[in-house]
């Protein structure tokens, strides 16, 4: 037997193995926790071990077969990581077993129940490994032009299988805590641990999506293109509401029931995401009802257990006024949610979709209310002298933008909204500074670690808050983006803002389908890059029209194929020019850092306060 | 090497692993249990964060001084409880309790924090007035709903 066949068998071998191993573990884990018999109940905990176990397993095998078999190339594996179940369901093995470590002394009784919910899941995830052949789908040749020239492709999918699998944990603690009726405040600080990981991972993943779309498939500002676009952008809507409201909860044992409603939702998106994911490796598509059953499903009992436990998911405490800080989540939560309804409601009245940058300004504004904002009923005299000034300078930068001759609306609220939420923001950690300094010196740290310790979580959202205002500059620049096309034969020039571009003919890779032009980018007369747009497979798909960038400071230089004559050695060319792109990725890398800050072991942190302040 | 082989080679391991609690003599077989006293700590700890939180945005000036003081003394009363509860746990605590808190008072007059013990601000010389101190030897009388000030 060769090594192929054994590799093949090998992974039908797991496969196997996986799905009554599976059923085993989520039964006797059950029967272990009804009958308090610690040998069954561990007995079943390994058995999740061994799924996890298996699946890794399978993966590995899978993967060896498919790169020592049909010689796929790293970018190619880039596109099965996307689109391989093996890789999901081997992610969500992971995050299960590091949820059952993490919930041993914690919440030792929900473990069985977590265990059950993550189990049916894995269950119903084997289906797409018996159906699906991602190693020989068309998957590669379709998604080839996504993920060559770019390290990021690698990336992308099992990026979003992480957020997916913090989805379904997420979703396994909602319904062990309804199940259980045992909602404390360490049930509250679990979820909120993985909502902030499924948010984290569907941010990076977001990042990554944007930057493989713009940099390698030509992407246009078109973000609610398609269907996993939309999943993207609802999903990280609902994380962030969550992220918001989990806090009224966690302080003030409010909107239970609410925070509940978003994390089956957020779970349902996931779910429906990796559905759409893997169905490019699912021939003829022949899972479709299956995953419209089970998504049906899922809300159907979701919704009946949250019902019969309405009145234990009812609020301790009312909204005394919505002039607080709770009033101003309160507007947040649904505006957040607002805009995840215009995305659905834009798949039958596109109109609708221009709605989301109103949304996205209100969003903003509110994120410089919220820090300013005292919790139960602000005081007016106090909110009066904090936002002075960041109104002025709101109102500053909007006139110094209009005398700049700036008229496009869009422009001028971002330039108000912007500086007035970074006023505020920035004010903030001034604001810290001064309590600090008055402070006595206690501790020989620097001054950022002080406020650190102190407000940890408060001032990391700071810094995701800022990140954010730093991307909306990016996504401003997209408007005054500019482009301009024109048929070229080899030695023709064509300029752009200050730049030359020249053509000198067209070439054929290695591969028939790929014909790349060449052009020298100019300024000046001096030559600054030589780019290779490149053109694949039917002329007339998009997708496969693979640009070539150039980045110069603030500005990036797109060129792309539009249409070739191979013969005659003529091209039309388009080249785009888009300003301030860059800012996009660096508040995404603030966004990071801000996360990264949030989720910092924060133990180490209070017990230096709480010593510091009886020392 | 067929399947059927390489099925036996894998379930091999995979029962023996599964029934490890039943042959594997080891401490690690227990049912998972709760720990009592870390809820109660990790409440405890909340509290101390809340309490530095208000310190804080009453030092920024989003909170009057008369908020803060009953924002506190009510979370100090809740936290006294938790301690006498981690108390009555004894022995099952895995740490040692957070010790009581002595937080820095400030100036009434300049808003400069000063240094626990102090009897004067080290800014402006303004006396500070004694906050209400609620003794650990007392706690027996806060359980009944009594505050020990000490002025």
């Amino acid at each position: 037997m060769d090594v192929v066949s054994m590799s093949e068998s090998f992974g039908i071998a797991c496969v196997i193995l996986l799905m009554p191993t599976a059923v085993f573990s989520l039964c006797v884990t059950w029967v272990g926790h009804r009958y308090r018999d610690a040998r069954l109940f561990r007995s079943g905990l390994n058995a999740a071990h061994a799924v996890g176990g298996l699946l890794v397993l399978a993966f590995i095998n899978a993967a060896f077969n498919g790169i020592a078999t049909r010689q796929l190339s790293w970018w190619a594996l880039g596109e099965w990581l996307a689109a391989s179940p093996c890789v999901w369901l081997s992610l969500l093995a992971a995050s299960h077993l590091v949820c059952l470590m993490r919930s041993q002394a914690r919440l030792a009784n929900h473990l069985h129940l977590i265990n059950a919910v993550v189990m049916l899941v894995v269950l119903f995830g084997t289906l797409f490994m018996w159906q699906a052949d991602p190693l020989v789908s068309d998957a590669y040749r379709m998604g080839h032009a996504l993920t060559e020239g770019t390290l990021v492709g690698l990336f992308t999918g099992p990026l979003f299988f992480l957020g997916s699998s913090s989805a379904t944990v997420l979703f396994a603690l909602t319904i062990a805590g309804l199940v259980s009726r045992d909602m404390d405040e360490r049930w509250v600080q679990s979820l909120r641990e993985w909502l902030l990981a499924c948010w984290f991972w569907v941010s990076v993943w977001s990042l990554c999506f944007l930057y493989q779309q713009y940099t390698v498939a030509g992407w246009e500002g078109v973000f609610v293109g398609d269907s996993m676009h939309r999943v993207m952008l609802i999903l990280w809507l609902i994380t962030s509401a969550f992220l918001h409201s989990i806090i009224l909860q966690e302080r003030r044992g409010m909107w239970r029931l609410w925070n509940v409603a978003l994390a089956i939702l957020t779970f349902l998106f996931a779910l429906y995401g990796t559905f759409l994911q893997l169905r490019h490796a699912v021939h003829g598509q022949t899972l479709d009802v299956p995953c419209g059953v089970a998504l049906g499903l899922t809300f159907v009992v979701s919704v009946i257990l949250v019902l019969r436990r309405r009145r234990m998911l009812a609020s301790r405490q009312a909204c005394a006024s919505l002039y607080s800080k709770e009033g101003v989540l309160l507007i947040n939560n649904i505006f957040l949610v607002g805009g995840c309804a215009v995305l659905l409601l834009g798949l039958i009245l596109k109109p609708l979709l221009a709605l989301l940058m109103p949304i996205g300004f209100v969003l903003l504004l509110l994120a410089g209310f919220g820090p300013v904002m005292a919790w139960h009923r602000a005081d007016s005299a106090a909110l009066r002298r904090t936002l002075r000034w960041p109104i002025c300078i709101g109102l500053g930068a909007l006139g110094v933008g209009w005398g700049l001759g700036l008229r496009e609306w869009r422009t001028l609220t971002a330039l108000l909204v912007g500086s007035f939420t970074l006023a505020v923001t920035l004010g903030e950690f001034v604001r810290g500074a001064h309590v600090i300094r008055r402070e006595p010196p206690t501790a020989s740290a620097s001054l950022p670690l002080q406020l650190l310790h102190r407000v940890q979580r408060r001032f990391g959202g700071y810094v995701v808050h800022v990140g954010l205002l730093v991307m909306l500059i990016g996504f401003i620049g997209a408007i005054y983006r500019t482009e301009s096309t024109a048929q070229l034969r080899i030695g023709d020039h064509m300029p752009l803002h200050g730049y030359d571009l020249k053509f000198y003919g067209l070439h054929q890779e290695a591969d028939p389908d790929h014909v790349v032009g060449t052009v020298g980018l100019f300024r000046d007369g001096q030559l600054l890059s030589w780019l290779y747009p490149m053109r694949m497979g039917d002329p007339a798909t998009a997708l496969q029209n693979t640009p070539a960038v150039y980045h110069a400071g603030l500005f990036d230089v797109f060129a792309t194929l539009q249409q070739f004559d191979f013969d005659a050695q003529s091209a039309e060319l388009r080249i785009q020019r888009h300003p301030l792109m860059k800012a996009v990725w660096i508040g995404g890398g603030m966004l990071i850092l801000g996360t990264v800050l949030m989720v910092w072991p924060r133990r180490l942190a209070t017990a230096r306060v709480v010593l510091g302040a009886s020392s | 090497m067929s399947l059927e082989i390489l099925l036996v080679g894998l379930v091999v391991p995979l029962i023996l692993y599964i029934s490890a609690p039943y042959w594997w003599r080891s401490g690690w077989w227990r049912m998972p249990r709760n720990d009592l006293a870390a809820p109660l700590r990790e409440r405890v700890e909340m509290i101390e964060r809340q309490i530095a939180e208000l310190e804080f945005d009453a030092g920024a000036g989003k909170m009057s001084a008369a908020d803060l003081e009953s924002s506190r003394a009510r979370r100090l009363i809740e936290r006294d409880r938790l301690l006498r509860q981690l108390e009555r746990l004894g022995g099952m605590l895995a740490r040692p309790l957070p010790p009581p808190i002595r937080r820095n008072r400030r100036c009434e007059e300049c808003g400069n924090f000063c240094q626990a013990g102090y009897r004067f601000c080290a800014e402006c010389g303004t006396p500070l007035k004694p906050r209400p101190v609620i003794l650990s030897t007392e706690r027996a009388k806060l359980a009944r709903g009594k505050i020990i000030r000490l002025n």
